[in-house]
């Protein structure tokens, strides 16, 4: 049996008086929240990192051990409101702020990173033959775009 | 034929699947193609058990990716400090991946990229507690007969769809990820 979408928002559109929405599909929904809370969260810790943010500051300004801090931003977990205050006003001096919106309103956009490559000619750092024992793509490489969050 | 053309060409088949957002909304970044496995982990509807709610989270986690997410990435197996999303596999030469999905018990996902920003994935294990659901056993240290049988299985099913073809390689996760973050 196939996963309709129809299906799963219908355990969410029941209303107030519809049966207890499964366990998985809250499973579904708070995972979201976490890697959205993460995602928010890193970013603006890589903004203030460029800004000279190490985790080290950080950790003592908001009284928490470097393991800590390594786990809050290595990996989206079940922070706690407190945590993720602490780590908002010690990254940025700034408070959330919730917003809500609703899945059953979600709106397709239009841009589809399959749908791009699917139609568009592959460069020559796609073909077998660049095959590179360690080294850069024969396309020139890419800038170094990445970030390194130093360990504590 | 180029690797892009084999990839399309394998979800054409249905040998590999494209995930899709179960909630349209973000822009897809990124493509997660997945086996038959992880495909079936991932589709629901999932079940009110630990297994629904492991595999619902999975589903969530694989999504954060294809949204293009700032994603954190350990480059050097073994050396990396611990509490990454994802990480590269020994020996490094093989360019094979794991996606770690932390809440217990924790699950890792392995992959190749075929080309920059699209992920191949394969399999999912248990790393430390047994998942009956999973039918292996868990991966344990990085070096334990496991870990092995699991890279040599996951090079294999690379072949299988890719025959003559190598994973994606590079310098630098640059190459291979945007919008990654180094641990």
């Amino acid at each position: 049996m196939t996963f309709s979408q129809t299906q799963f928002f219908a355990e969410i559109a029941a209303g107030h008086l519809g049966p207890e929405i499964p366990s998985s599909t809250r499973a579904y929904f708070q995972q979201r929240l976490r890697n959205r809370i993460f995602n928010f969260l890193l970013e603006k810790f890589v903004i203030s990192q460029k800004e000279g943010l190490t985790k080290a500051a950080l950790a003592r300004r908001i009284g928490k051990s470097p393991e800590v801090i390594n786990r809050w931003l290595g990996i989206p977990s079940n922070l706690t409101i407190d945590s993720i205050s602490d780590l908002l006003l010690g990254i940025t001096a700034e408070e959330l702020e919730p917003g809500a919106s609703s899945p059953l309103k979600a709106v397709q956009h239009n841009y589809s990173h399959f749908e791009e490559l699917r139609f568009s000619t592959p460069s020559s750092g796609t073909d077998d033959t660049n095959w590179v024992n360690g080294g850069s793509s024969k396309n020139g490489g890419s800038s170094k775009n990445s970030v390194v969050l130093e360990s504590l | 034929m180029s690797i892009r053309a084999k990839w399309v060409a394998r979800v054409g088949e249905g040998r590999l699947v494209k995930l899709d957002f179960l909630i349209p909304g973000p822009s897809e970044k990124r493509t997660v193609l997945m086996s038959a496995e992880i495909n079936r982990l991932v589709s629901g509807p999932w079940e009110d058990t630990i297994m629904g709610d492991r595999c619902a989270r999975l589903r969530a986690n694989l999504e954060n990716i294809v949204s293009g997410a700032k994603l954190t990435v350990c480059w050097d197996p073994f050396k990396g400090r611990p509490h990454h999303q994802i990480g590269r596999l020994s020996p490094p030469q093989d360019f094979m991946f794991d996606i770690r999905c932390g809440e217990e018990p924790a699950l890792r996902v392995t992959f190749h990229f075929a080309e920059k920003d699209v992920l191949v994935a394969y399999l999912c294990s248990p790393r430390s507690l047994p998942v009956s659901w999973l039918h292996r056993l868990p991966l344990g240290e990085g070096s334990s007969r496991e870990w092995q049988g699991i890279i040599m299985e996951s090079n294999a099913l690379w072949g299988e769809p890719f025959p003559g073809s190598r994973p994606h390689s590079g310098n630098h996760i640059d190459d291979l990820l945007s919008n990654a973050v180094l641990r």
